[in-house]
């Protein structure tokens, strides 16, 4: 006779898919979202290329002769540039995307309190893992270890870190906190 | 399959659509946070601040615990 649900439970009873406001899409990725990715692509291949140059030389030499200082400058200079490209490239098409499809371009590319959460998040993971990483190097250091693995286990503790601060935020971003 | 992030569940889609269905987007605008936030917090993956909480029942014209419900682990609620 009458219908004595709440008038909300109501309304989510009878709204189906197809009768959601059109904007109810799954979630895209915010403007900093974005940057990870284009961050975590950059450090791969970096340390890709940095690995494809040296490791064939570890194996065929001795340490104190490899070539690895032109090599990791390479290396940082690719994960910057990757960086900058990248993020330029994907805000703009994205910044393109957002138009053609009729949204508020600033609005949807902002910052906000959910990003710097999970920023500070990432941050705090990443400290963990360098500080970790600079400790050992400071072990190797006073060991009088080859200069090849004191750079190394710096180079190694910036991977880690940015992969630790990557990864956080990513889980962070899909996983939700 | 992965614990749900947080034991807190919103009514907010619903009673968007109660708000002449508002928008998404129109509720980000009103409470200064990206239409990525609310989607977020609609599927149970952020929780906002108690602030921000306040916000959104305000702009919905709801008291808070009509919006957004607690429910402790092994509780029946």
């Amino acid at each position: 006779m009458f219908n004595m649900s709440r008038p909300a439970e109501r309304t989510a009873m009878t709204h189906e898919p197809h009768d959601l406001p059109e904007d109810d899409e799954p979630i895209s990725m915010t403007t900093e979202e974005r940057s990870v990715w284009v961050y975590l692509a950059g450090i791969i291949v970096s340390t890709g290329f940095y690995l494809a140059w040296i490791l064939p030389q570890v194996f065929d030499r001795p340490i104190a002769d490899v070539s690895w200082i032109p090599a990791m400058l390479w290396a940082i200079g690719i994960s910057v540039g990757f960086t900058i490209v990248g993020t330029i490239v994907a805000q703009v098409g994205s910044a393109v995307g957002l138009a053609i499809k009729g949204r508020d371009v600033k609005a949807e590319m902002e910052t906000d309190v959910r990003d710097k959460e999970i920023g500070a998040r990432g941050t705090k993971a990443s400290a963990t893992v360098v500080g970790v990483g600079v400790g050992l190097t400071l072990v190797l250091t006073m060991l009088g270890a080859d200069h090849f693995w004191i750079g190394n286990a710096l180079y190694a503790a910036g991977f880690g870190g940015a992969l630790a601060e990557t990864i956080t935020k990513v889980s962070l971003y899909r996983r939700g906190f | 399959m992965a614990p749900k992030p947080t034991l807190v569940t919103n009514r907010i889609r619903a009673l968007r659509f109660e708000a002449d269905e508002m928008t998404q987007a129109a509720l980000a605008r009103a409470i200064g946070v990206t239409r990525q936030t609310i989607i977020a917090i609609e599927q149970g993956k952020y929780s906002p601040s108690l602030e921000m909480a306040f916000q959104i029942a305000h702009v919905l014209g709801r008291p808070l615990d009509d919006v957004f419900q607690y429910t402790p682990e092994g509780s029946d609620d």
